[in-house]
């Protein structure tokens, strides 16, 4: 981190390896996933140009998070439904009722409250474990444990009775 | 019943609903393909639908054509779709061209196989042709080490460690992407040759489409006749013109050099306004870009001289970075749009005959 701090070219490298896809997963819980891609480079140029300026290295992670989340706030919402993925940016080895399951469960997430739903996005989309999340992102181990399976729990019952109702409140 | 553990660290017995949500939503997962630009979207607009009436006595005529189109198309569309398949992790086919080459320290005689993980080392004079899965090639130099790292349909990635290769790919943006030790070449449909030293340092030409240069997110669009340098310490430089000056290239290595730090009154800056002309004008736009601090200084008056702004373009609108008007700017360059990959169907052609 400190070497980051200094701008090598190396550690900055590492850095974004570790932590884009945190990034990235903070931005797919608000916005659609062509944006998410176009903000997390957004969000790493204002990390990088900014970085000199973080006092300790240890709030990196809790800081590049609210850079994430202060940026997808920042982008025009978007009604729920068009949360939905844009096909072009889908895996071509996934099947149309794949991608549509795929886009149902992600207007799922998006249902859910915002603690849930990036611990979630981390877990499920981005493919990282519970003490990674709790690591790259400054949140406690236990927290992240909670978020997780309050929010499975969460994430069960609004794939079963379906997005509108969960995102009335049920 | 929730498996806590498999959620938790994903080891142990998978949850068979945490499962499935995981193989639903990893291919949004945050990957190089995300490293495709915006921009690259630009020319994405649908293709208009002309609409001429159609007389009656002519309706048959017209569903019968119609009726062989569709039929073309399928067929067009299987071979094309064919082209673009490549089952996960299947080496590639390399053919020796002059010299001697080894792939994982073994001489090549005559065709041989590159599997993922494989290192190919051309000797002094040598050189090797490799076929990228069923969308292009690639002409290994000499003296040069390449690996391939990963292959499978929609995703293959090479690493030259050092040396040169020239790429010449059919297929969408972002499927095939050399990394190098300082930055990754993302081919955006094109045809581009690129030289890397063990250090990191080289240069990126491009001789048709379009190639994006990325290093930890910040990317450099490199259009057809236009270059960038891969400095080991201040990372990818910005594109310039196939027929840049000397004087000038060596005024912008200063100012990459310098990088966010450039201030404005840098000798480099005058040094380059005074040997730039309208040819330059991709260099003085993406150094706006990337350095707004200079708005202030001559790089912008000689930015708007060599090429017109868009209505709104002030110096407080590159100095507050508003993206839409640069980006109006950029598209008033003078290079081709990002093209179309499928535009480039006559290389399909070319390499069957090959």
């Amino acid at each position: 981190m400190e070497a980051a701090r200094a701008g090598d070219n190396e550690a900055l490298s590492e850095l974004y390896r570790r932590f884009a896809p945190v990034v990235h997963g903070i931005l797919l819980s608000y916005v659609s996933a062509a944006e998410a891609d176009d903000l997390t480079h957004e969000v790493f140029e204002t990390v990088i140009t900014h970085l000199s300026d973080l006092k300790s290295s240890a709030a990196f992670p809790g800081w590049i998070v609210a850079i994430a989340r202060r940026r997808a706030l920042n982008v025009v919402r978007r009604p729920i439904v068009e949360v939905a993925m844009d096909e072009q940016w889908a895996d071509q080895r996934h099947s149309p009722e794949n991608i549509a399951a795929a886009e149902q469960a992600l207007i799922a997430l998006s249902s859910l409250p915002s603690a849930y739903k990036e611990t979630l996005m981390l877990r499920l989309v981005e493919g990282l474990t519970g003490p990674e999340i709790a690591e790259r992102t400054g949140m406690s181990e236990g927290s992240v444990r909670v978020n997780l399976h309050r929010g499975m729990s969460h994430l069960r019952a609004a794939l079963r009775i379906g997005v509108s109702e969960a995102s009335d409140g049920k | 019943m929730e498996n806590n553990d498999y959620l938790w660290t994903k080891d142990g017995e998978a949850d068979p609903e945490v499962a499935r949500l995981e193989s639903l939503l990893s291919p949004y997962a945050f990957e190089a393909h995300t490293l495709t630009d915006a921009r690259v979207r630009w020319n994405r607009a649908p293709p208009e639908q002309a609409r001429r009436p159609a007389r009656a006595h002519t309706r048959r005529r017209l569903r019968f054509a119609a009726t062989a189109a569709v039929v073309t198309l399928i067929v067009v569309v299987g071979w094309l779709n064919l082209r673009l398949q490549w089952p996960t992790a299947q080496a590639w086919t390399v053919k020796p061209v002059s010299g001697t080459t080894t792939i994982d320290d073994r001489i090549l005689n005559g065709r041989s196989l590159l599997p993922p993980g494989g290192v190919l080392r051309t000797g002094e004079h040598s050189s090797v042709q490799i076929e990228v899965a069923r969308i292009g090639r690639v002409v290994v130099g000499q003296d040069s080490q390449v690996a391939l790292v990963e292959t499978r349909s929609g995703h293959h990635r090479l690493r030259l460690d050092h040396g040169e290769l020239s790429a010449r790919i059919w297929a969408p943006p972002a499927t095939f992407g050399v990394q190098t030790p300082l930055a990754n070449v993302l081919d955006i449909g094109c045809e581009f040759t690129l030289h890397v030293t063990s250090a990191g340092s080289g240069l990126l030409r491009v001789s048709h489409g379009w190639v994006e240069l990325e290093k930890y997110g910040l990317q450099s669009l490199i259009p057809e006749g236009a270059q960038a340098e891969l400095d080991s310490k201040s990372g990818p430089g910005t594109p310039f013109d196939d027929h840049a000056t000397a004087q000038f290239r060596s005024a912008l290595k200063a100012i990459d050099a310098l990088g966010r730090s450039v201030p404005a009154d840098d000798p480099a800056i005058e040094q380059l306004v005074i040997a730039s002309s309208a040819k330059d004008a991709i260099t003085l736009i993406s150094l706006l870009t990337r350095y707004p601090q200079l708005a202030d200084t001559p790089i912008y008056d000689r930015a708007i001289a060599v090429i017109p702004p868009p209505d709104g373009l002030t110096r407080d609108a590159v100095r507050n970075k508003n993206s839409a008007l640069m980006d109006d700017w950029w598209h008033t360059l003078p290079y081709s749009r990002v093209k179309s990959w499928w535009l480039r169907w006559p290389d399909l052609l070319q390499d069957e005959t090959q």
